[in-house]
């Protein structure tokens, strides 16, 4: 009996131990992993927080406002948010669904940080608190210049710091004002032109001669010891069995080495450096720089899509090496591609949000810069820092030319369709004398095909980044 | 005024659980009978006051007057109870009664809350147990012979579970319950009474390796047909339970690690057998990635208690109905949302006190076929505790079974009512005596 009695309560100790960590893991976890947990879309409880806290603000770098909550004396709140239209896809929109960094980070913004004796007597008193702010990347000056720059375009601008993958602007138009929502929300949910979309990261655009960098760094990577002997004669075209390629305007751009070839974007030589390059192992090249792959995003992206291989035609496969065929990519990842090449070759996550503050301004959280892949070695990126820069130097993109600053990027001008029309791009990397750095992504819809817009945009935002 | 009302007995509720919950641990120390009848009677005060302060707050905010009428007919009840046991049964276990009418008013709230008619039937249900529990005790002490009939019971259990098996209704992947038309029955709920007095029965007589295998040839079969129901659940209940009464019947260690070892090894193949085994382990480890379908019902449960946070919504002010099957598998975590994490846990430390008091009385049992039903049932009563909320935390992939007497169905409220009363009549029995 009284040996029972000893087994019984050695079984005691066991259960209170299994109890015991039953309350302490439902105290750590509502203390620790359940702020990230509850942040989450599919968590309908936002509604019900939104009636017990007044929604935080979303601030620029410099702590500006850029969406606040106003309360006026019946309890009635507005969001508004001062900037109209400027901000409208990265900051997001609110009363009509939620977008962007509204989106993103609701659960933060309806989070109080408030001591628990402050919540029980808001509660009592039938009051609400008033929610956490986030502290922005963005830069009010530059996403004004990129807007103004981008003036009656369609498309998308992103610059980012790579250092620290901050993202200190993010433009797309068309837009819409997000004070306003409610009123043209008829007009813009089924709006053709995807005013709501954000290009940035939701655009998927033919890369056109931007993907030159990806043929070249493919060759690059696979004749290591030759690349520098290549040469080749461009007459203008270039003709195969059954189809023929050209260079813009069937310029014939002469003798070529590989660098001059793409400061040139030399279509012609691209296409004879693709048949040098089996494409299975081109498209593994491109899944290694973020095609077909995800992103470190916390707002809605799309992924930029690579999809040739060995038993395309070779008519897809000329088309392909050169930025037109099959091939998309949002202005997001070409930005990010630039920003690890400015980085030696280091990418880091962009970052929208630094940190988060309380009512009073004082820091609940901090992000830190983090580090998300070497997309580059330091060798490889080096080098193509000098092939782009030979593009700025002397190439398709002399116009933008400085003497203040490191500047180097590629061109692109993707034929949409046989109506002559074309998207513009420009992607590249300024370093300044103050040792400043920055990547940049310009894409410019629907301009007329021989000429490159994107270039002169590019030219506007550097003027600023220059003082 | 409402919302002041409403908001003090959120608060207030709270507070009185917490001290609840202190004079529930007070009750059940060794002290004198004076001392005791102190705390109880001040357990019985503050109970009353949180069952008026839940049922004030859910009238405030349904302003239905079958609300009131329906916590008019519960307190009835409760009193009725309360008062009838202390009438017939001198020596009964006052604590014991207080936890298990707490729990049953705690559930009431709840379910008033989720579906009132539901709750109604719920109540019914109740009402119809305890009369029929209360008659529990005065057959223990008529029929003595109760423990001579071990292979009856455990072939009273194999044929119920296998009743299940042929002819069960499927529910959520598991063959759970047999419908008799007019109301649908869950067998394996009124076994785990069969199964515990089976053991025990075996085993208080004997403790050689010859009963310790023959009880476990018998477990084991139940075991089987439960795997083959798909009922895991409560195959992993029973496996647990059949180590652990044979560990404190003989003290056998190798039994039981040897035993958590064999299981381990088992789970490891159910795993890779049953699908549904697969869909929970895989929403326990990333219930995120794959919110959509197979973590849906996981991360609703967190969303409610991370949500919820300390203090809670307040009733009625969460969405725990977002939550897919909440009254049964998460009623944990309706709670959680609702009343708040500081009154989950309390809720815990209710069923460890239940747990203590159901060892308590084993202790003190002179009889040892009494002592290992009541360990037995105490074993039975931890685990399910263990793997209801553990599953509703996400501390272990969720295993489907039900918080005893807060989650709602009939057949476990019954069962769980009957092994409260049987614990009762061991302790009213062996003071007689």
């Amino acid at each position: 009996m009284k040996k029972m009695n000893d087994n019984i309560l050695k079984t005691t100790y066991v259960f209170i131990g299994l109890f015991t960590i039953l309350a302490v893991y439902l105290l750590v976890y509502l203390f620790t992993d359940s702020r990230e947990d509850i942040n989450n879309s599919y968590n309908k409880r936002q509604a019900l927080l939104a009636e017990k806290v007044v929604r935080g603000s979303i601030l620029s770098n410099d702590l500006n406002i850029l969406a606040q909550t106003v309360v006026d004396e019946n309890g009635d709140e507005t969001r508004v948010y001062p900037y109209d239209e400027l901000f409208c896809h990265v900051v997001g929109s609110f009363d009509m669904g939620t977008y962007g960094l509204e989106a993103s980070y609701n659960f933060d913004l309806l989070t109080s940080e408030s001591s628990i004796i402050d919540e029980v007597v808001a509660d009592l008193n039938n009051e609400k608190l008033i929610g956490n702010n986030i502290v922005t990347t963005l830069d009010i000056q530059l996403q004004n210049v990129c807007y103004e720059a981008l003036g009656q375009y369609d498309g998308a601008i992103m610059i980012m710091d790579p250092k620290t993958g901050d993202v200190l602007s993010m433009v797309s138009k068309p837009g819409y004002n997000p004070n306003d929502i409610e009123k043209i929300w008829n007009d813009i949910k089924d709006d053709d032109n995807g005013r709501l979309l954000n290009r940035v990261t939701q655009g998927l655009y033919p890369p056109g001669s931007v993907f030159k960098l990806f043929t070249l760094g493919k060759y690059i990577d696979s004749n290591k010891d030759t690349y520098d002997d290549y040469s080749y004669t461009c007459e203008g075209t270039v003709s195969f069995t059954d189809f023929s390629m050209k260079c813009s305007n069937k310029k014939a751009h002469g003798h070529l080495d590989l660098m001059s070839a793409f400061a040139n974007s030399c279509n012609c030589a691209f296409v004879n450096i693709g048949e040098a390059i089996n494409s299975d192992y081109l498209k593994e090249y491109c899944n290694e720089k973020l095609f077909n792959q995800d992103l470190p995003l916390k707002i809605p992206y799309k992924t930029s899509s690579f999809t040739l291989n060995s038993s395309d035609s070779e008519f897809i496969k000329c088309q392909t090496v050169i930025g037109q065929g099959e091939t998309l990519v949002t202005p997001i990842h070409m930005c990010m591609v630039m920003s690890s090449i400015v980085n030696d070759g280091i990418l880091m996550e962009p970052r929208f949000v630094t940190g988060i503050t309380d009512k009073n301004g004082n820091t609940v959280k901090s992000y830190e810069p983090e580090e998300y892949t070497q997309l580059y070695s330091e060798n490889d990126s080096e080098l193509l820092k000098e092939y782009l820069r030979e593009v700025v130097n002397t190439g398709t993109a002399y116009r933008l030319k400085n003497d203040n600053m490191d500047i180097y990027g590629k061109t692109g001008t993707a034929q949409i369709n046989t109506t002559g029309m074309a998207d513009s791009w420009f992607v590249g990397g300024v370093e300044t004398e103050s040792g400043e750095t920055y990547a940049i992504a310009v894409v410019l819809e629907n301009v007329s095909e021989n000429t490159s817009p994107a270039v002169v945009v590019t030219k506007e935002i550097l003027e600023i980044l220059d003082k | 005024m409402q919302e002041i009302i409403i908001a003090i007995s959120k608060y207030s509720i709270i507070i009185l659980m917490a001290f609840y919950v202190y004079e529930s641990f007070q009750a059940i120390r060794d002290t004198d009978d004076l001392k005791k009848r102190k705390y109880c009677f001040k357990q019985t005060f503050i109970m009353y006051l949180v069952h008026a302060l839940c049922y004030t707050t859910i009238y405030l905010h349904t302003l239905q007057d079958k609300i009131i009428i329906f916590y008019g007919v519960q307190l009835i009840y409760f009193i009725l109870v309360i008062e009838i046991c202390k009438l017939i049964y001198k020596k009964y276990n006052r604590p014991l009664m207080n936890v298990m009418c707490m729990m049953l008013m705690i559930s009431f709230t709840m379910l008033s809350r989720l579906s009132y008619d539901k709750t109604i039937r719920q109540f019914i249900i109740c009402v119809g147990a305890t009369i029929v529990a209360m008659t529990i005790a005065f057959f223990m002490k008529k029929v003595k012979k109760m423990r001579e009939f071990s292979y009856i019971y455990a072939i009273l259990g194999i044929g119920a579970l296998s009743l299940v098996y042929a002819l069960g209704a499927v529910t959520y992947g598991a063959k759970l319950s047999i419908d008799l038309g007019f109301v649908s029955v869950q067998p394996s709920e009124f076994v785990k009474i069969t199964y515990v007095m089976f053991i025990s029965g075996i085993l208080y007589k004997s403790q050689t390796w010859k009963s310790v295998l023959l009880s476990g040839v018998l477990a084991a079969i139940h075991v089987v047909v439960l795997v083959f129901s798909s009922d895991l659940g409560t195959a992993l209940i029973f496996s647990v339970v059949y180590l652990f009464l044979v560990f404190m019947a003989t003290g056998k260690y190798s039994v039981l690690f040897g035993g958590l070892i064999a299981g381990s090894g088992a789970a490891f193949v159910a795993y890779k057998i049953f699908d549904h085994i697969k869909v929970r382990v895989a929403a326990w480890i990333d219930p995120w990635s794959i919110i959509d379908n197979k973590g849906y019902q996981i991360a609703q449960s967190l969303f409610a208690i991370g949500t919820g946070g300390i203090f809670g919504m307040g009733l009625y002010e969460g969405m725990p109905n977002s939550i897919p099957v909440v009254d049964q598998d998460f009623i944990f975590s309706a709670i959680s949302e609702e009343f708040g994490a500081i009154f989950g846990i309390c809720v815990i430390l209710l069923s460890l006190n239940v747990f203590l008091i159901f060892i308590r009385t084993a202790f003190k049992c002179k009889d040892d076929f009494y002592r290992l039903i009541c360990a037995g049932f105490a074993v039975s009563y931890g685990i399910q505790l263990f793997l209801t909320v553990g599953g509703a935390i996400k501390l272990i992939p969720s295993t489907g079974v039900t918080y005893p007497l807060l989650s709602y169905g009939g057949s476990s409220l019954m069962s769980t009512i009957f092994i409260f009363f049987i614990v009762q009549g061991v302790k009213i029995n062996e003071e007689d005596e």
